[in-house]
């Protein structure tokens, strides 16, 4: 191959004056050029006829451009350019060798013969005085590093008082006695070696790594700062560097295990007591991610399957999971099989349920398709069949229920409830999960929180049977817990049982006398029993009870409030006017706004039932000063003390009480004046009207709020929350919402949208034709009654019979595929069931499909079915709900979306 | 570090493990690494002690755990931290040579 040419460059340095070159040799080296000033000094030195003061001048240039160089080198470990450095100042400026920069190059570089001439050299100088000692130092440590490591014929050809040499036999023994472990020894030796010896770091080393191994955490920790202040430039620091690294946790290890040589590695892996096979795992985990992916463990559990076998089939089993999850063929169960050997029944039915979990988690929630009842029967059947093996093995192994098994079974039963809490708006437990929650308490009856979920949930429903049943089993293993016994309150004054509600909370206080929750219940159970003598006109028992009730609570100002207006009713039932009144003012004064006291006068007189002592709210407004219908355009504050007063009591009157005192009060709630209302206050006064059920007044509130903010999403939202039915009409308004509130990220506003949608009828297919919101049709008429329902009418046959066939797989389960066979078709369920045995429940489906398209009798299509199946199956296979919307949307005229 | 087994150095002893091991180690490791000066490993190893504190804890997390292991959990599973092993005298030597 040619030689490139050189381009010619102009050699500027050739035709300059000596006097220039002096100037540009003096400025690189004030510059700290040093490479230039020796390009500029070398022609300067070989010049002839020079003054010898000027000569002097640029001998003392050059050796200083020799030396400054020489120890840039030194720094960046450039240990052969040191050596030509130098020797060029030898030789062009006579520039002494016997420098620490040189010598210890030369050890570097392994040509310890000159080096060891020059570090003679230097210590006779240092003996005459007339180099520093620290010179020495250097050069020693070097040297002595060199000896242990290398060559001990370095230290023949030393004097016998050389501090290497003298330090030599020790330093071996030392090293010798700790990797033997002989500790006593050890310390003898360290004991030996003086401040000034160049073994000085050796013994700082040996010390902190001896306590590293046996010290306290104290000692560790010291330990570690002692090695971490070795300087890098210390001779012995590879060492320290080596101790350090096993003083680290693996995972810092390994985080730097690639950076370092192979020396160092050995050390560590030695130090950890790592096997060869473990050494080769931890160069493949020093290169994974943080975060593997689930081939990657794959394939690090099949490399370690001979190290950690379970540990191997663990991770693997995840990763099947996990690749399942994500439709992935790069682990199949066929290779875990392969790599792993095969899964026992129960392992490969643990898996299958792990698979629905995380299928189920995956799920995106604020999809129209997401069915969280479809997706969760899933989950529940892969369990259900987990523990039917578990229990059956346990069965043949111990012949009865083994406790970590019964414990299984409920921990199964508890994570269902949980399962479908998460995908709850509602935060409540439904009737689904306590069926859940009460099979978990056989297995596992010591769950305080499952016992008191259970009660809650009936106390909540108003069965009072069942919670007290389930109070009466929680109290059985927790007779004396304060949750359960004000739960038990909370159960007898429902059931008006208020001397034993009275009972268990006085049971409470004498275990922990300040418990508010008691105290409140306590006095709700007297407010409660003092209701029940109005009626009756008893007097002296109201009077008692209200007494009891005013003692414990002395901080509530509704209960306080109840308490004067139940007197007030008293007193007007007796005619005392007077004092009435007196009472009336007191409550007045009570609470913030007459809107208030009229909402207590409303829901005692309600729930006492005081029309039949002659005294209605009505009197007793006049009594009070208060006017019978409130002012209207009252303040913005008025509304919020209104609303904050319901929030405290409303729970402790019957909801027909509540909803009466709700309609007296409704015209001066509908015309509070809004004009200072932010988006935030609409939001509270709309929840808390959606939360009362108040959906006349929501309606007002809500075309205010859209009026002044526009049509938010979660305006949206509370315009149709509160209707029993989503019109037509009002679906792509609210699906406009849902698709700004999924734009703007407002996941919470989703998913509320989407329980509007499923509020709504065709074409949400959601609730499938037993939702209760689903068009009202009777199955005993023609299918065509759903036209008035169904945006069918305008539709032709071919369109029908694209559309019927897609809305039946996609709305209607088996049993209403059942249900309409029976009705549509005309045929008896016994046949129904016969005709199931013979073509399944995919092909009831596809008969009633047929039948309504091609009015094929059912007779005709099990004859056909058979012949046909095949081509069915592969039918089935193909997605169906893409292809039911798109078709839709194409004859609606609406876009692919 | 995600495996709670792992993160209380309990993963050999997970066959007979009790309710006073998995406290034992807790504490050990509370100390070593006390939540003014480590506040994230002591919530790291917090929540992996409530994880396993109760049997019912444990086999709740054996039932229902879907954590796929990360680089820390196979590292602390396959490269346990076992007992330190002095170095012989030529290991010494190989890391002083240059």
């Amino acid at each position: 191959m040619a030689r490139k040419k050189r381009k010619y460059r102009k050699n500027t340095t050739t035709k300059m004056t000596l006097k220039d070159r002096e100037t540009n040799a003096k400025n690189a080296l004030h510059y700290g050029h040093y490479k230039k000033a020796i390009t500029h000094l070398k022609p300067l030195l070989e010049a002839k006829n020079i003054e010898s003061d000027r000569k002097a001048r640029w001998i003392e240039w050059a050796k200083t451009a020799h030396t400054s160089l020489a120890q840039q080198l030194f720094k960046s470990k450039k240990y052969q350019e040191v050596i030509r450095v130098c020797n060029s100042g030898h030789r062009l400026c006579e520039l002494a060798l016997d420098t620490p920069i040189y010598i210890t190059s030369l050890i570097n570089t392994n040509r310890f013969d000159e080096a060891l001439e020059y570090y003679l050299q230097l210590s006779e100088k240092s003996a005459e005085g007339k180099t520093a000692r620290s010179d020495l130092a250097l050069i020693r440590s070097e040297l002595a590093v060199r000896a242990i490591a290398n060559d001990s014929k370095i230290i023949e050809r030393l004097p016998e008082d050389d501090p290497v040499a003298a330090g030599f036999e020790n330093a071996c023994e030392l090293l010798d006695a700790y990797c033997h472990s002989n500790d006593e020894l050890v310390e003898d030796k360290l004991k030996l070696i003086s401040f000034r010896s160049p073994y000085r770091d050796l013994k700082q080393i040996i010390s902190a790594a001896i306590k590293l191994d046996k010290g306290s955490e104290a000692d560790k920790e010291k330990s570690r700062e002692t090695l971490a202040n070795i300087s890098p430039d210390s001779a012995f620091f590879s060492l320290a560097e080596a101790f350090q690294l096993t003083a680290m946790d693996v995972e810092e290890i390994a985080s730097s295990y690639l950076s370092l040589n192979n020396n160092l590695q050995a050390f560590v892996c030695h130090a950890k007591g790592w096997q060869e096979e473990q050494q080769k795992l931890l160069n493949a985990l020093a290169n994974l991610p943080p975060e593997p992916g689930f081939s990657e463990i794959f394939r690090i559990a099949d490399s370690c399957k001979k190290i950690q076998p379970e540990y191997a089939r663990e991770i693997a089993q995840m990763a099947l999971v996990h690749a399942r999850v994500k439709h992935s063929n790069v682990i199949t169960p066929k290779r875990y099989e392969q790599r792993f050997g095969k899964m026992d029944a129960l392992e490969s039915q643990h898996v299958e349920a792990l698979y629905e979990i995380l299928t189920y988690d995956e799920e995106p929630k604020d999809d129209y398709f997401f069915d969280p009842e479809e997706q969760f029967i899933d989950v529940e059947e892969a369990w259900e069949d987990y523990l039917s093996l578990l229990n059956d093995e346990n069965d043949e192994k111990y012949g009865g229920m083994n406790p970590s098994v019964s414990l299984s079974n409920a921990l199964v039963y508890r994570f269902f409830v949980k399962l479908r809490s998460r995908s709850d708006t509602d935060t409540r437990i439904r009737r689904t999960s306590i069926h859940y929650l009460e099979k978990s308490l056989e297995y596992d009856p010591l769950d305080k929180e499952s016992h008191l979920d259970v009660i809650r949930y009936y106390l909540n429903e108003k069965k009072l049977k069942d919670a007290r049943d389930s109070l009466n089993l929680a109290l059985k293993y927790y007779p004396d817990d304060l949750q359960i016994l004000l739960l038990a309150v909370e159960v007898a004054i429902a059931g008006n049982a208020f001397k034993k509600a009275s009972n268990y909370a006085k049971k409470i206080l004498e275990v922990d006398p300040i418990n508010r929750q008691a105290r409140n219940l306590l006095c709700k159970a007297h407010l409660a029993h003092a209701r029940k003598q109005v009626p009756g006109g008893k007097w002296h028992l109201l009077e008692k009870e209200l007494d009891e009730a005013e003692q414990w609570s002395k901080d509530q100002v509704n209960i306080q409030a109840a308490i004067v207006t139940l007197r007030a009713i008293m007193a007007t039932a007796q005619k005392q006017k007077k004092q009435a009144s007196e009472y009336l003012q007191q409550l007045s004064s009570l609470l913030k706004t007459d809107l208030n006291a009229s909402l207590i006068i409303h829901l005692e007189t309600g729930a006492t039932n005081s029309e039949a002592i002659n005294c209605n709210a009505k009197k007793l407004h006049q009594l009070a000063k208060l006017k019978w219908r409130p002012a209207k355009k009252q303040k913005k504050e008025v509304l919020f003390s209104f609303i904050e007063m319901s929030e405290a009591c409303l729970n402790d009157y019957d909801e027909k009480v509540v909803h009466e005192a709700f309609t007296a009060l409704k015209p001066a709630l509908k015309f509070i004046d809004t004009a200072d209302f932010s988006l935030q206050d609409y939001e509270s006064v709309l929840a808390f009207w959606h939360r009362t059920k108040q959906t006349d007044l929501s309606e007002v509130y809500v075309e205010k709020a859209i009026k002044e903010h526009g049509n938010l999403p979660l305006l949206i939202y509370y315009r149709y929350i509160d209707k029993p039915f989503l019109p037509f009409a009002s679906f792509s308004e609210v699906e406009d919402a849902l698709h700004r509130a999924k734009e703007a990220g407002d996941s919470r506003t989703v998913t509320r949208l989407i329980s509007v949608l499923e509020k709504s009828g065709p074409p949400m297919p959601l609730g499938g034709f037993n939702d209760k919101h689903f068009p009202d049709f009777d199955l005993d008429d023609d299918f065509n009654d759903l036209d008035d329902d169904l945006p069918l009418k305008d539709l032709d046959e071919d369109a029908l019979k694209i559309l019927l066939p897609e809305l039946i797989n996609l709305a209607a389960s088996d049993k209403e595929i059942i249900s309409l066979l029976q009705n549509v078709v005309r045929l008896p369920h016994a046949k129904i069931m016969e005709y199931k045995d013979i073509i399944g429940e995919k092909g009831l489906r596809e008969m009633l499909i047929a039948f309504i398209t091609k009015q094929t009798e059912p007779e005709d299509f099990i004859a056909e079915y058979e012949s046909t199946k095949e081509e069915t199956e592969k039918e089935d296979k193909k997605p169906k709900k893409k292809s039911f919307f798109s078709q839709l949307n194409l004859l609606f005229g609406g876009d692919d979306e | 570090m995600k495996n709670p087994y792992l993160i209380l150095g309990l993963w050999e002893q997970r066959k007979n493990i009790t309710d006073k091991l998995v406290q034992e180690s807790y504490l050990d490791l509370v100390r070593k690494y006390p939540p003014d000066r480590n506040p994230q490993r002591f919530q790291q190893i917090k929540e992996a002690y409530e994880q396993l504190k109760t049997s019912k804890n444990r086999l709740q997390y054996f039932l229902f755990s879907t954590t796929l292991a990360d680089r820390d959990d196979l590292i602390a599973a396959l490269l346990p931290d076992k007992e330190y092993k002095r170095p012989d005298l030529q290991l010494i030597k190989r890391v002083l040579k240059k």
